[in-house]
């Protein structure tokens, strides 16, 4: 099977969320194909791929997850490869995720996660109930690029804000990007906070946060 | 104040795809993939039975006093509760934690569904039980909904001591997360004109999802200041 071939099987499993058919192919090509290549050129515009249709309304949520469950399924093959040829996937951002402060509401959280970490983030996830102080401090520890904060309720969001005014007391606000989102947050909550970035679903954080990373790192 | 006190813990509960699909966002089963529709199916197969459905509701005379305030004017108030357990939403959170988020997903669906079913099975018994007494009843207002502030379940809880293993947190969510509380008003006449909850033309929070209709000034609602 030619090089393209594969690529072309492995974009297909990713989008039809296959797990056992992508880790098939990829046991039986990842002593002949480059495993960099099998990412960015098979894999990855599967994700894109899947992401654009879950975007046209296409396909829903759980699609999209399960091509980024069949990801990581890959990857775990993959990775080892990729450290022994020396070979590095590009770092997209470095994010620290949580859920504001008296929330215990995780689900949505954990998929944004789960998504960011598939498009090839580094998450670091602080869990629920996180005082804003958790998560300025783990940024800073973490030299993090996002901060992600999930609220739920009415009554939890006004955490969200906490968070913003915290690093603007500090002096440190430029130096993060805010994201924020869950049940009850808008765009205009977003705005009137000041954060950075809104997505109405989990599954729209990622392409937001690759746009504010980028927009961050050409400014 | 309270008069009676009720618990249900056999409560039939059919969880249907269609309604878990539903809850996942498809508009109709032609949009779902056979992949998902195959996982949905089994998850629920396997989710079944971890749901413990159970319900508790009384009736009071008049209305509290505090966290109230929507309700004046009603005659009466039933407070009720309903939750399938914590065994369903550990099983999706560990999915989703472990790379399984799909299943996750699915089985957090699942347990909504489940938890809405438990709800409207205790609302649809308070009902029959009222209609016998002569009583009209309402239907169900949860507190953090409907202009409703989430400080009324101190005083919901208050009279539900230790039932149904439900814990209030300091921001009165409830643990388990897939449990419901709310309360029904009652009225001889069947006349709720008066009571000002459920009504978004006097809630000012102007970004809620379930806003059916614009804000009014004038109108005293619960988010007046």
């Amino acid at each position: 099977m030619e090089d393209k071939e594969v690529f072309a099987k492995l974009t297909k499993a990713i989008v039809e969320g296959d797990s056992e058919q992508l880790v098939r192919l990829v046991k039986q090509a990842i002593d002949k194909v480059d495993p960099l290549e099998m990412v960015e050129k098979g894999m990855a515009p599967g994700m894109t791929e899947i992401g654009s249709k879950f975007g046209e309304g296409q396909v829903y949520l759980p699609e999209l997850l399960m091509a980024a469950e069949a990801w990581e399924e890959a990857m775990k093959i993959i990775k080892p490869k990729l450290i022994e040829t020396g070979a590095s996937m590009k770092k997209q951002g470095t994010v620290v995720i949580g859920t504001v402060q008296t929330d215990i509401h995780e689900i949505g959280k954990n998929i944004l996660a789960n998504l960011l970490t598939t498009a090839g983030f580094d998450v670091h996830d602080i869990g629920c109930d996180a005082p804003a102080a958790k998560f300025l401090n783990k940024a800073e520890e973490v030299r993090a690029d996002i901060i992600a904060a999930s609220a739920i309720m009415s009554t939890t969001v006004p955490y969200q804000k906490d968070i913003i005014d915290l690093l603007e007391s500090k002096g440190l606000r430029d130096n993060y990007i805010v994201m924020v989102g869950g049940g009850v947050v808008t765009q205009q909550w977003a705005d009137k906070i000041g954060a950075d970035g809104y997505g109405e679903l989990a599954s729209d954080g990622v392409e937001i946060a690759r746009k504010l990373v980028s927009q961050k790192k050409g400014a | 104040m309270k008069e009676d006190f009720f618990v249900l813990d056999t409560i039939p509960l059919k969880v249907r795809p269609k309604d878990v699909l539903k809850q996942l966002g498809y508009p109709d089963k032609r949009s779902v993939p056979p992949a998902t529709r195959k996982k949905v199916d089994a998850e629920i197969g396997e989710t079944q039975s971890l749901i413990e459905p159970e319900g508790a509701y009384l009736r009071l005379e008049g209305v509290p006093e505090k966290g109230f305030q929507l309700f004046s004017g009603a005659e009466g108030v039933i407070l009720a509760l309903a939750t399938i357990g914590a065994a369903v939403e550990h099983r999706a959170g560990k999915l989703v934690k472990t790379e399984r988020a799909a299943k996750g997903l699915i089985v957090d669906a699942i347990g909504t569904v489940a938890v809405e079913q438990t709800a409207d099975f205790v609302e649809h018994k308070i009902h029959r039980d009222c209609d016998s007494c002569g009583w009209k009843v309402s239907r169900r207002y949860a507190p953090g909904y409907c202009g409703w502030e989430m400080e009324a379940q101190k005083e919901i809880f208050s009279h539900f001591p230790d039932t149904l293993g439900i814990k209030l947190t300091s921001s009165c969510l409830m643990i388990p997360e897939k449990s419901l509380s709310f309360a029904c008003l009652l009225s001889s006449e069947g006349d709720f004109s008066k009571v000002k909850v459920g009504n978004c033309k006097r809630c000012k929070q102007e970004e809620c999802p379930y806003r059916s209709e614009p804000y009014q000034s004038g109108e005293l609602g619960a988010f007046d200041s």
